[in-house]
């Protein structure tokens, strides 16, 4: 390839593509399209979409577990009870935020200038990366809360039963802590076996990567507007 | 070949005729996914969703506007967000060499595959929107048109392209000699 490229030979190439004498045949993938108009599509926003779907349906099984738990527990206002009400609004959380998001990504319009289309789905990315990684951190420190909750709506016996409060109290805390330890212990395990893939989605999770990942590519989009 | 899709009725587009009248248009996906992919699998991957997109976001199309400024605006948005969204997964860019010498298709000549590469090589040091500038420079739209799809003005259309031409020279010698 020559040093001395000229925009000629790029209209060049982009004209071949224009007469189909390059690329891949359209007819054909088209026909397929027409098949599946509903097909959701590859892109990131869709999934986002749909991936709050999901939490909005976990969101509201959360919160009525937790409902049933502190409703049953109104006579004692123990550890139970506040087991009950701390899913309640993790699971109120949950959908609220996933209504706005899916609200939000729903909402942008493809076909919008490119430039302002572009901002508005690096906004929401940033929102839902944000969201995500609160909501995930929050559950390592409800497993036991959770646990206790969902034991007592299978059994009808409280856990908190065998223990004081600051027992329970500093299990929890114990076991949040120790949940990220070991996925330190995971992630480090993994960087030096040379699994890359899985010290990367770790150190993600654990660092909030994708708040970075999305706040890059808006600091990116401010770049290109100024 | 008409630019718009005036024979459509607005905002109830039957399938076949709307995808009869993106056929017609048909360059404008290949351009795009030229642009933004390295690999005949993802370019037909990125071909596929934008098409999807086109047809189901038919109701909305204005048949008094161009068809191809309307096709371009979607199918730029989709790739955009495709090539994040895969830069995210790798988390490292794709390398220059990957792909490149398939990007004429099965049949190409040895020429055309070298072209191909060209443009390739010419998109790659650019950011996802600086790369849909010059895709519709190098498209031959004009600066005022280029503003009206990415969303800017066309001054600021113009003052980007030349930074991008002014890039391009010195990363892969790129002449701007004569026409431009």
């Amino acid at each position: 390839m020559t040093m001395d490229t000229n925009l000629a030979d790029l209209r060049r190439v982009l004209g071949d593509l224009e007469t189909g004498q390059a690329g891949p045949d359209i007819s054909a993938i088209l026909a397929a399209a027409k098949l599946r108009p509903h097909r959701s599509a590859g892109i990131a926003l869709a999934r986002l979409a749909q991936g709050q779907l999901w939490q909005i349906c976990a969101g509201a099984a959360i919160m009525l577990a937790g409902t049933a738990v502190w409703s049953s527990q109104l006579g004692a206002m123990g550890l139970l009870f506040a087991s009950g009400v701390l899913l309640h609004l993790f699971g109120a959380v949950m959908i609220a935020s996933g209504v706005m998001i899916r609200m939000l990504a729903l909402r942008i319009d493809l076909a919008g200038p490119v430039l302002e289309t572009q901002l508005r789905m690096a906004r929401v990315e940033r929102i839902a990366a944000f969201e995500g990684w609160v909501l995930g951190m929050g559950w390592c420190f409800l497993w036991i809360p959770a646990g206790a909750a969902l034991f007592y709506l299978l059994s009808g016996f409280d856990l908190f039963s065998l223990g004081g409060s600051g027992l329970w109290i500093g299990c929890n805390v114990t076991v949040g802590v120790l949940i990220i330890a070991v996925l330190r212990w995971v992630r480090d395990m993994a960087a030096e076996s040379g699994n890359v893939g899985l010290a990367q989605a770790i150190d993600g999770a654990l660092t909030g990567q994708r708040v970075r990942d999305a706040s890059a590519a808006l600091a990116e989009i401010h770049t290109f507007a100024a | 070949m008409n630019d718009t899709a005036s024979n459509l009725p607005p905002g109830s587009q039957g399938i076949d005729a709307f995808a009869e009248a993106i056929g017609n248009h048909a360059g404008i996906l290949r351009k795009v996914a030229a642009t933004y992919c390295s690999t005949e699998h993802d370019r037909a991957d990125l071909i596929q969703d934008i098409l999807v997109q086109l047809l189901a976001a038919r109701g909305s199309y204005d048949p008094q506007r161009p068809l191809s400024t309307w096709m371009y605006r979607l199918a730029l948005n989709v790739a955009i967000s495709q090539v994040r969204s895969r830069y995210r997964q790798a988390r490292v860019l794709v390398p220059i060499e990957d792909g490149h010498l398939e990007v004429a298709g099965p049949g190409a000549d040895h020429e055309g595959r070298q072209e191909r590469a060209l443009l390739d090589r010419a998109m790659h040091g650019l950011d996802p929107l600086n790369r849909a500038i010059m895709l519709l420079y190098l498209d031959g739209y004009s600066q005022a048109q280029i503003g009206e799809i990415v969303g800017i003005s066309a001054s600021n259309a113009g003052t980007k392209i030349t930074r991008i031409k002014q890039q391009l020279r010195s990363a892969i010698g790129l002449s701007v000699n004569q026409e431009f």
